[in-house]
């Protein structure tokens, strides 16, 4: 009998390790909450945020040898091939440039809110999409500000997040 | 700025995956001390693999492993799927029922030894392979039995996995 074919395509494959790695993360937080509790799994998970966000971001810049992000078009550019990356098709975004330091990521349907919606915890969860793109302009080497007025348990699965950056 | 190639952004992505496991070990260490990271790292790796398998499963379609022929099929579209350069690894098939693992070099043995954990880490690593067989359903025993890090007390690591097919 020959071997079955089991072979996936690259994007087939990209799309899995992206769900895996998601499903890793949650269940750290998960055996965390077991362990310490819903405050203090949620503290551990916003200080990791904070931390991988850098990494990726730095990462990212490093293998694509992308070198100063000087404009807004190299922001938008970054944004865009971040986001393809990292994110989760299910996540579903529309970037937006409005004026030469404004940028805004408009949440159409988020991943995350889908999934502790799942999980029920809505409620209490914090969202950590603010902390996760201060760390990417920090690893950008920008000054800037990010703005999310929303919370995980006000948001519905959507929100604008903007970025306010000084060239 | 240059495009990256799908085997490097299958690089980047599990590098990042990596390192936010990693982080939220670091993170976890600091909070709660190593006896409840190593607990909390083994379930969350462990749980992950049992439904990282069926995910693998569902995409290569095999869905049952019932034979030796589905067996290395799988085994062999799970390694290509998740396995990274980084991960100096190697597994082989010795006999038809068994399957060895070789570490040449750990990227979690050097990450853990880098924060000054290692004496006391117990292996996540084979915890997630461990993790695929249980979520498959298979009958299997593992020689030797290793509750720490194999790399820091012997340098070097290995695992034989004995398999009992039923047809």
């Amino acid at each position: 009998m020959s071997p079955r074919k089991a072979e996936l395509t690259a994007g087939q494959r990209e799309k899995l390790l992206r769900s895996i790695w998601l499903l890793h993360d949650g269940r750290w937080f998960l055996k965390a909450v077991e362990e310490f509790g819903f405050d203090a799994a949620t503290k551990l998970n916003l200080a990791v945020v904070r931390s991988i966000a850098s990494t990726e971001m730095k990462q990212l810049l490093a293998e694509m040898d992308f070198g100063v992000v000087g404009n807004m078009g190299d922001f938008q550019t970054l944004m865009q091939v971040a986001a393809d990356l990292y994110f989760p098709e299910e996540h579903k975004h529309e970037f937006e440039v409005v004026d030469n330091n404004t940028f805004v990521g408009h949440v159409l349907e988020c991943y995350v809110h889908k999934m502790v919606s799942k999980a029920g915890t809505a409620a209490v969860h914090r969202c950590a999409a603010k902390l996760r793109f201060d760390s990417w302009c920090r690893a950008m080497g920008l000054d800037g500000v990010v703005i999310n007025e929303k919370d995980t348990n006000n948001c519905n699965g959507t929100c604008d997040i903007i970025f306010e950056i000084k060239w | 700025m240059r495009a990256l190639a799908r085997d490097e952004l299958k690089e980047v992505l599990i590098k990042n995956w990596m390192t936010h496991d990693g982080m939220w070990f670091y993170h976890c260490l600091q909070e709660c001390g190593i006896e409840k990271t190593n607990r909390i790292n083994k379930a969350a790796v462990r749980a992950m693999g049992i439904i990282e398998i069926k995910r693998i499963q569902k995409a290569v379609g095999i869905e049952k492993v019932e034979t030796l022929e589905d067996f290395r099929s799988l085994v062999g579209a799970a390694w290509d799927i998740v396995k990274a350069d980084f991960m100096k690894a190697t597994f082989s098939l010795p006999a038809d029922n068994i399957l060895r693992g070789d570490f040449e070099q750990c990227f979690a043995y050097e990450g853990i030894k880098q924060i000054g954990a290692i004496d006391q880490y117990q292996c996540g690593i084979f915890e997630r392979i461990y993790g695929w067989f249980d979520g498959v359903g298979m009958k299997y025993s593992v020689s030797p039995e290793v509750e720490g890090c194999m790399m820091h007390t012997d340098g070097k690591c290995f695992r034989e996995i004995t398999f009992t097919f039923d047809k």
